[in-house]
C-alpha cells in the first residue's frame, strides 16, 4: 500500500511538475499575448496535463530510477508550436525528481534544456530548483486566419532559474526575444453600429434597473489609472530591435502598428495564472500603416515612442507619436486669411512644402485615443511672410481641434490642405469635428471625418434653412455599416466647383444648399450657374449657365443656356493688375 | 474588343482550368460572396427584398469578380505577377485586368453577423437573430447568413427622468411634439434625429456648450407586447458649462485681420466701441453702421445659434470679405461666469476686380451665338459694403434656322449697377435681421442692338430694385421703377421696301416706353431631399398705369412721355413646378405655366420684349420657336423672319415629364407638353391667333423621349419631340396620331424635333 501510495504520489507529481513546466513554457509564450486564448490556456485544470499523460511512469524502484519515456510530441494549438522530447530522462531518487540535460525540441529541432531537481516537501509542497536554457526555442508559430488574435513567428533565448515551489514558482533569469521574431497582435474588432447606439441609447429593464433620480452636474471625471503592482519577480523578456511586432489596431481595415525597440519586461503571473509584463518597451523604429479602402499610408514612428506594460498586457498603455509627411503648398491653408500677398513671395506660397502631420496614440492599447498636430518642417528657410503665415495659422490649429482634424483628413486623403471657409463657423457645422478619435485607429479617424462630411452636407443646408432632419441620411448610413464613399464626399468638398442661383443672391458665394441640391438631383433650379474653378485663385473659371430670365430686353423671352470661360483679377491698387501682366509677359 | 476579350479569358480557362487554386496559400480559399437568408416571423411588415438590400451593406468584404464561375481577375492577378516597377506596361496591366484574391482568411462571419443584428435592432426589429456561416465548396467558400426577424417595437410611452434643472425644463417643453411619437416603431434613428432637434433648439435659449450627445434615452424593452417605454435624460457626465445659458458679453469685429500680422488685441481698449459692438478697423476701411446692421444681436442678450448663423451669413454675403471667422469664448467675469464674447476675424477680398468673360451660347429661339464682355467691380464703393459694377460687352448671334434665314444680331452695350446690402429707400430707415441682407439695385444701361437686314434699335434701361429673402426658400423681388426707353432706327432699304407693303411689319420699330414696376416671389420646398418638390414662382409686371391714368390714354399709341408713347398693359405670370420621387430613383416632374398679358387704352399688344413665346427645347418639345401659335394661327416663313418673335398675350403651357435613371450619369425621360398662346388683338395674326371661349381647342400637345448626360458642371440634354397635337390644323383633324409615319422621309423632317440644350428643361 505504502509503495502504492508512493508511486502514485511520485506519479502525481512527475505529472503535476511536467503540468507546471508547460504552464512556465506557456506563460512565457504568452509574453507576447494579450489574447484571451492564451490565459485560457493558463488556467489550471485545462487539458495541459493530456500533454503529459504518456509520461507517467509505470514504474518506480525505491530509490533511484530512470523513467525513460518515449519519443512524445505534442502541440500547443493557440500557439501553433510543436514539440518533441525523446529518450529523455527523469531521475526519480527519492524522494526527489531529477531532470538532468532533459531537452524539448520544436519543430525546428532548437532546445529547451532543462536542469534541476523537484524536492516534495510537506503536504503537497514541492520545492523547486532548476534550471532553463533555451536556445531559438520557439514558442509561437502560428499563420494568420480569422479569429487569430495572435500569430506570426517568435522563439526565445536565454537561461533561466526556477525556485519557489510548484504553486508559487520564483523565476528568475532573462529571456531574449530572438532575431527574425515577427509577432501580429489583433485587437478586437469593434462594432461599428453598436457603438452607434451606445451613446444615444440604454437599454434597460426597470425591474432591475433604477432610473438616475436626480442629475448632479459634474465636470467629467479623469479615469485614472489603477496602478497595480502585480508580482514579485526576476524574470524577464529582453527585446530588441531584432523583433518586429505588429499590432492589428483595427481589423475592420486592417491599421497596423509595426514597431521595433527595445525592452526589458518583467514577466509574471499573478494568481490566476495570468500572464503579466512590466516595463516599457522603447520602441526604435516604426511605422503605423493606415489602410482605408484604397488609401495607404505610412507614418513614421517619432523616437520616444513606447508601449507601457503594467500588468495584463491587454491593459499595456501607448504612448506612439508618428509623422507622415505631407508635400504639399501651404496656399490653400493661409491664402483666405491674408488680404494679399506680396508679388514676390507668391510664387512660394505655391510650392511644395514637406509639412509633418503629427499622429500621437495614447491610453489603452485597446482603445487608444488619436490627436494629431501639424507642423512645418524642421530645417527649412521660408521667406517673411510665408514663415510669419504659416506661424500664426498653425498656432490657430493647435488651439482648435476641430479644423486640425479637418486639414488632417484633406492632408491624408486628398493630398492637400482643405481651405477652411467662412461656413465652418456656422453653429451646428463642424462640431462633429472636435471628436473624431474615438475609433481608436487611424481609418476610425477617417470614417468618423467622412461621416461628419456626409452629415455636414446635410448640415451645411441644415443652417442655412434652420431645418434639422437632414441627419437621418447619415445616421441611416452609418447605421447601415456603409463606409461612405470617399470619392463621393471628397467631390463634396471640393471647393472648385459651386453653385449659385438666381440673379441677385449669387454674388461670389458658395450656395451650399442649391450644390447639394444638384448633387442629390432635386433640379428646380432656375437660373442656375456652375462654376469651376480651373486654377486655384479662381483666376481661370469656367462656367456654364441657364438663364430663364431676358436679361436683354429684345427678342422676347428667351431660354439662353451657355458656356463661357472667365478671367478675373483682383486688386486693390491699379498697378497690381500690370505686375500680373508683367509676370505674366515674364513666364 | 471587349467581347473578344471574354472569349479569349473563357478559352484560357477551360485550358488551365482551376488554375487559380495552384496559387493560393495553403489552406486558403476565394471567397465567392454572401447569401442572406430571411425568415420572418409574424407580423414583420419590413419587405424581404428591400431588408436583403440594407443587410447586404454590412456584408464584407466584397468579393472577386466571377466569370462563368471563375475569379478570372484573380487569375490574371497571380498570373502577371509582381510588377518590378511602379510604372511600366506590367503594372498597368496588373491595375486594369486583375484584382487581388479575397481569402477565405479575411471573412468573418461572426461580426457580420453581429454588425447585421444591430443593424435590425437599431431599427426596433429587437430579438431578431442573425448567424454566419461559410460554406466551402471546390476552393471557395461561400458565407451564408441566416436572419431571422422579429416585429419591430413600438413606443408605448415617452418619459422624461426626474430633473429640475432649467436645461432640463426647456428640453422637456420642446420635446412634446417631436419626433418621437408614442405609437411609433422605436428607431435609433428617430432618437437621434430626435437629439438633434433638441440640440438645436436649445442652442437658440443660450445653450452654446450644449451637444445632442449629453441626451440619452433610456429604452425598456421589457414591458412586453412589442413595445418600449422611452425615457429621456440628461447624462450624467454633462460638463457643467453645458447646463448653462449663455449671454452676450462682447463683441469684437476685426475687419482687417490678416495671417501676415500677429493676431489682434481682443480687449476691448482702444477699440471703437459702437452701439455695443467693438471694432478695430485700423485701415478704416468701414463705417461702423455697416456692422451695426449686419450684426444681428449685441452684448447682454442670451446667445442664440439663430443671431449666430443669421449674422455670420450676412457677414459671407457681402460679398466683400473674402473670409469670415466667427469664435466665442468664454468672458471669465468673476461675477458671472455664464458670459461669452464673441469675436468677428473678417479677411477683406481685394477690393477692386476686372473680369473678362467670353461666353458661347444657344437660345431657345435658335439663335447661337457668343459674347464677349468686360467688368469692373468694386466691393466697397462707400465704405458700407456696396458693390458698384460696371460691364462692357458685345456680342454676335446667327441663327441657322431655315424659316429666318441666317438671321444675324449684333448687340453692343454698357451696364452699371450699384448695389447696397440693405434696402435704400431715401428717408427711411428699415430695421431687419434676416438670414440674407436685403439688396437694392439701381441700373443703368444703354444697348445698341443690330438686326442685320433689318434695323437698329436703341435701348436705355433704368431700374430700382429691391430684393429679399425672408426664409431661405422664398424670394421676393420689388422693382418699383424699371423703364425701358427703346428708340428704333436705321431700317435697312428692304425692310422699309417690305414695310411699304405690309405696314404691320412697323409694330417691330415703334418706338416705345415702358414705365415699368415689377414684383416677384418665388417659393422652393426647402428640405430638398424631400419626396416632393414645389417651386412656386409668380409675378406681377405693370406698365404705364399711372400715366394713363394722368394722360388719359384711350386709344393705342395715342399719349406720349418724352415724346414716345408709353406701354400700358398688366402682366401675371404663374409658374408652378412639381416634382415627386418614385421608388427605384425615378421622378415625375411637371410643370405649369400660365401668364396673362393684358394690355390696354395706351397699347393694344405687349411690347414683344414682354410677350410670350412658346415652341423649343424647354417648352413644348415637339414644335421649334416661332413654328406655333397663337391659337389656331400657323406662322408663314414670312411671319417667322420679319416678326422678332411669334409672341402672344396669354400663354398656358403644362409639361409633364418621367425620368428614369439608366446607368452611371446617363438618365433617360418620356414627356408630354401642352400648351399654346394667344394674342389679345387682331392686329398682328388675325382672327386665328385670338383668345376667345373654346381656345382650349387650341391647345397643342407634343410628346416625346430624351436622353441626358450630367457631367457634373454641364448636364447635357436630347430631347426627340414629335407633335401629337396641330391647332393650325382645321378642327376635328388636330389629333395627328394617324399621320405619324416613321418610315416617311417627309414626315420625318417635318415632325421629328431634335432638341439639344443645356440643363433640364424644368
Amino acid at each position: 500500500m505504502a509503495n502504492e501510495k508512493i508511486l502514485t504520489n511520485t506519479g502525481g507529481v512527475v505529472r503535476f511538475v511536467f503540468l507546471n513546466i508547460s504552464v512556465l513554457l506557456i506563460g512565457i509564450f504568452s509574453l507576447l499575448s494579450t489574447s484571451k486564448a492564451a490565459q485560457i490556456f493558463l488556467k489550471p485544470g485545462s487539458s495541459i496535463g493530456l500533454l503529459v499523460k504518456d509520461t507517467i511512469p509505470n514504474k518506480i524502484s525505491n530509490s533511484i530510477d530512470t523513467i525513460q519515456p518515449g519519443t512524445t510530441r505534442y502541440t500547443i494549438a493557440p500557439f501553433g508550436t510543436t514539440y518533441t522530447y525523446s529518450k529523455e530522462h527523469i531521475v526519480m531518487e527519492y524522494p526527489d525528481i531529477l531532470l538532468n540535460d532533459f531537452i524539448i525540441h520544436d519543430s525546428l529541432n532548437n532546445p529547451l534544456i532543462i536542469n534541476g531537481r523537484i524536492h516534495p516537501g510537506n503536504a503537497n509542497i514541492f520545492n523547486l530548483a532548476m534550471e532553463m536554457e533555451a536556445k531559438d526555442f520557439s514558442i509561437l508559430n502560428v499563420s494568420r486566419a480569422i479569429n487569430n488574435q495572435l500569430y506570426g513567428q517568435a522563439a526565445i533565448n536565454g537561461n533561466f532559474q526556477v525556485s519557489g515551489t510548484l504553486d508559487s514558482p520564483k523565476i528568475a533569469g532573462n529571456i531574449y526575444l530572438s532575431k527574425q521574431s515577427s509577432v501580429t497582435l489583433v485587437l478586437p474588432e469593434k462594432n461599428q453600429d453598436m457603438n452607434a447606439s451606445k451613446s444615444a441609447v440604454l437599454f434597460i429593464d426597470r425591474d432591475t434597473f433604477t432610473l438616475p433620480e436626480k442629475k448632479l452636474a459634474l465636470s467629467l471625471v479623469k479615469a485614472t489609472l489603477e496602478n497595480k503592482q502585480p508580482f514579485n519577480s526576476n524574470l524577464f523578456l529582453i527585446v530588441d530591435t531584432n523583433s518586429v511586432i505588429n499590432i492589428i489596431s483595427d481589423p475592420s481595415t486592417g491599421d497596423k502598428l509595426k514597431v521595433k525597440g527595445n525592452a526589458k519586461l518583467n514577466v509574471g503571473l499573478d494568481s490566476a495564472k495570468q500572464l503579466l509584463l512590466s516595463g516599457a518597451y522603447n520602441l526604435t523604429a516604426g511605422i503605423y500603416e493606415l489602410n482605408y479602402q484604397f488609401f495607404r499610408k505610412q507614418f513614421i514612428l517619432n523616437e520616444g515612442s513606447a508601449i507601457i506594460f503594467k500588468g495584463l498586457p491587454a491593459d499595456a498603455q501607448i504612448n506612439i507619436m508618428a509623422t507622415y509627411i505631407a508635400n504639399t503648398p501651404p496656399k490653400e491653408l493661409v491664402s483666405n486669411e491674408i488680404r494679399s500677398i506680396a508679388p514676390q513671395f507668391a510664387q512660394s506660397f505655391n510650392q511644395p512644402i514637406p509639412f509633418r502631420v503629427i499622429l500621437y496614440m495614447k491610453g489603452s492599447i485597446r482603445q487608444p485615443q488619436i490627436s494629431f498636430d501639424i507642423k512645418m518642417p524642421e530645417s527649412i528657410q521660408l521667406n517673411s511672410q510665408l514663415q510669419m503665415a504659416l506661424e500664426h495659422k498653425l498656432l490657430q490649429l493647435k488651439k482648435d481641434v476641430a479644423a486640425t482634424n479637418k486639414q488632417v483628413f484633406g492632408l491624408l486623403v486628398m493630398g492637400r490642405f482643405v481651405g477652411e471657409q467662412s461656413v465652418d463657423f456656422f453653429k451646428g457645422s463642424g462640431s462633429g469635428f472636435d471628436n473624431l478619435a474615438s475609433g481608436g485607429s487611424v481609418s476610425g479617424f477617417l470614417l468618423s471625418a467622412l461621416d461628419q462630411i456626409a452629415s455636414e452636407v446635410f448640415k451645411g443646408i441644415n443652417t442655412d434653412l434652420n431645418l434639422n432632419s437632414y441627419r437621418d441620411f447619415a445616421v441611416s448610413d452609418a447605421a447601415q455599416g456603409n463606409q461612405p464613399d470617399v470619392d463621393l464626399l471628397t467631390s463634396f468638398l471640393n471647393n472648385r466647383l459651386s453653385v449659385s442661383v438666381g440673379r441677385n443672391f449669387g454674388i461670389e458665394r458658395q450656395d451650399g444648399s442649391a450644390k447639394a441640391a444638384k448633387q442629390k438631383g432635386s433640379r428646380f433650379l432656375p437660373d442656375v450657374t456652375l462654376n469651376y474653378k480651373l486654377s486655384e485663385d479662381g483666376k481661370y473659371i469656367i462656367h456654364s449657365y441657364k438663364k430663364d430670365e431676358l436679361e436683354s430686353v429684345l427678342d422676347g423671352y428667351a431660354t439662353e443656356s451657355g458656356l463661357g470661360l472667365i478671367l478675373t483679377m483682383n486688386y486693390d491698387k491699379f498697378k497690381q493688375l500690370f505686375t500680373w501682366l508683367k509676370k505674366y509677359n515674364n513666364n | 474588343m471587349r467581347n473578344f476579350f471574354i472569349y479569349g479569358t473563357f478559352l484560357l480557362f477551360t485550358i488551365t482550368s482551376c488554375s487559380v487554386q495552384r496559387f493560393l496559400p495553403e489552406g486558403e480559399r476565394i471567397y465567392k460572396g454572401a447569401t442572406i437568408k430571411i425568415e420572418k416571423k409574424p407580423g414583420v411588415k419590413y419587405g424581404s427584398h428591400a431588408l436583403k438590400r440594407e443587410l447586404k451593406l454590412a456584408v464584407k468584404p466584397k468579393a472577386n469578380k466571377f466569370l462563368f464561375g471563375q475569379p478570372y481577375k484573380v487569375w490574371f492577378w497571380y498570373v502577371i505577377g509582381g510588377p518590378k516597377k511602379v510604372s511600366g506596361l506590367k503594372t498597368f496591366f496588373r491595375k486594369k485586368l486583375s484584382e487581388p484574391p479575397v481569402l477565405s482568411s479575411t471573412v468573418n462571419t461572426t461580426v457580420i453577423a453581429k454588425n447585421m443584428q444591430s443593424f435590425l435592432e437599431n431599427k426596433g426589429y429587437f430579438r431578431s437573430q442573425v448567424s454566419g456561416d461559410t460554406v466551402n465548396e471546390s476552393y471557395f467558400t461561400k458565407a451564408i447568413y441566416k436572419v431571422d426577424v422579429h416585429p419591430q417595437y413600438t413606443i408605448k410611452t415617452i418619459g422624461w427622468l426626474n430633473d429640475t434643472s432649467t436645461l432640463a425644463k426647456e428640453l422637456k417643453e420642446r420635446q412634446r411634439n417631436g419626433i418621437l411619437k408614442v405609437g411609433n416603431g422605436y428607431r435609433l434613428s428617430d432618437v437621434e434625429a430626435e437629439r438633434d432637434r433638441l440640440d438645436a433648439y436649445v442652442k437658440t435659449k443660450g445653450y452654446y456648450y450644449f451637444n445632442a450627445d449629453y441626451i440619452v434615452a433610456y429604452v425598456d424593452s421589457t414591458v412586453g407586447n412589442n413595445q418600449v417605454d422611452i425615457i429621456l435624460g440628461l447624462k450624467n457626465e454633462i460638463p457643467e458649462k453645458s447646463m448653462h445659458a449663455y449671454t452676450i458679453n462682447e463683441i469684437g469685429i476685426f475687419p482687417d485681420y490678416t495671417l501676415l500680422l500677429p493676431p489682434p488685441d481682443t480687449s476691448a481698449t482702444g477699440a471703437e466701441s459702437v452701439d455695443g459692438l467693438f471694432i478695430r478697423d485700423t485701415l478704416h476701411q468701414f463705417k461702423p453702421a455697416l456692422f451695426k446692421k449686419m450684426i444681428t444681436y449685441r452684448p447682454g442678450q442670451t446667445y442664440s445659434s439663430n443671431e449666430q448663423n443669421n449674422t455670420l451669413n450676412r457677414l459671407i454675403n457681402l460679398g466683400t470679405f473674402k473670409f469670415v471667422k466667427n469664435t466665442f469664448e468664454v468672458a471669465g467675469l468673476s461675477d458671472d461666469p455664464y458670459r461669452l464674447n464673441a469675436f468677428y476675424y473678417l479677411t477683406p477680398a481685394k477690393k477692386k476686380s476686372v473680369q473678362v468673360q467670353l461666353n458661347g451660347f444657344s437660345k431657345e429661339n435658335k439663335f447661337l451665338g457668343t459674347q464677349l464682355s468686360l467688368n469692373w467691380k468694386n466691393r466697397n464703393v462707400f465704405k458700407g459694403a456696396e458693390q458698384l459694377s460696371v460691364k462692357l460687352y458685345g456680342g454676335f448671334e446667327i441663327s441657322f434656322a431655315d424659316s429666318i434665314q441666317n438671321a444675324k444680331n449684333i448687340r453692343v452695350g454698357v451696364e452699371a449697377a450699384l448695389n447696397f446690402p440693405k434696402f435704400k429707400v431715401p428717408f427711411l430707415r428699415y430695421k431687419e435681421s434676416m438670414l440674407y441682407p436685403p439688396r437694392t439695385r439701381l441700373l443703368a444701361g444703354y444697348e445698341i442692338f443690330r438686326k442685320l437686314d433689318f434695323y437698329t434699335k436703341n435701348i436705355y434701361r433704368l431700374q430700382y430694385e429691391f430684393n429679399w429673402k425672408v426664409n431661405p426658400n422664398t424670394e421676393h423681388t420689388l422693382s418699383p421703377i424699371a423703364l425701358t426707353y427703346i428708340h428704333s432706327g436705321k431700317l435697312t432699304d428692304m425692310f422699309s421696301k417690305q414695310a411699304n407693303i405690309d405696314p404691320v411689319l412697323l409694330a417691330n420699330v415703334y418706338n416705345e416706353i415702358i414705365l415699368g414696376s415689377y414684383y416677384s416671389y418665388t417659393y422652393n420646398t426647402a428640405n430638398p431631399f424631400a419626396k416632393n418638390q414645389w417651386y412656386v414662382s409668380g409675378s406681377i409686371d405693370m406698365s404705364g398705369n399711372i400715366a394713363g391714368l394722368i394722360s388719359g390714354a384711350k386709344q393705342p399709341r395715342q399719349k406720349k412721355v418724352f415724346n414716345t408713347p408709353f406701354a400700358q398693359f398688366s402682366k401675371f405670370d404663374v409658374d408652378l413646378r412639381y416634382q415627386k420621387t418614385l421608388p427605384n430613383k425615378f421622378d415625375l416632374v411637371n410643370r405649369l405655366q400660365l401668364g396673362i398679358g393684358i394690355p390696354y387704352s395706351n397699347s393694344n399688344m405687349l411690347p414683344f420684349s414682354k410677350q410670350y413665346v412658346i415652341g423649343g427645347s424647354s417648352s413644348l418639345r415637339g414644335f421649334t420657336s416661332r413654328q406655333l401659335g397663337p391659337g389656331a394661327y400657323q406662322p408663314t416663313l414670312y411671319d417667322q423672319r420679319y416678326f422678332q418673335a411669334i409672341g402672344g398675350d396669354y400663354k398656358f403651357l403644362f409639361n409633364s415629364e418621367l425620368r428614369m435613371p439608366v446607368f452611371g450619369k446617363l438618365s433617360s425621360a418620356v414627356f408630354v407638353d401642352v400648351g399654346n398662346i394667344w394674342t389679345k388683338d387682331t392686329l398682328l395674326f388675325g382672327k386665328a391667333g385670338k383668345l376667345k371661349k373654346d381656345s382650349y381647342k387650341e391647345l397643342a400637345v407634343a410628346t416625346g423621349a430624351g436622353l441626358r448626360f450630367d457631367a457634373s458642371i454641364l448636364l447635357i440634354r436630347v430631347d426627340l419631340g414629335i407633335p401629337i397635337r396641330k391647332p393650325y390644323l382645321p378642327e376635328g383633324h388636330r389629333w395627328v396620331f394617324d399621320k405619324i409615319a416613321p418610315g416617311d422621309g417627309e414626315w420625318r423632317k417635318q415632325n421629328l424635333i431634335v432638341n439639344i440644350a443645356i440643363g433640364y428643361p424644368f
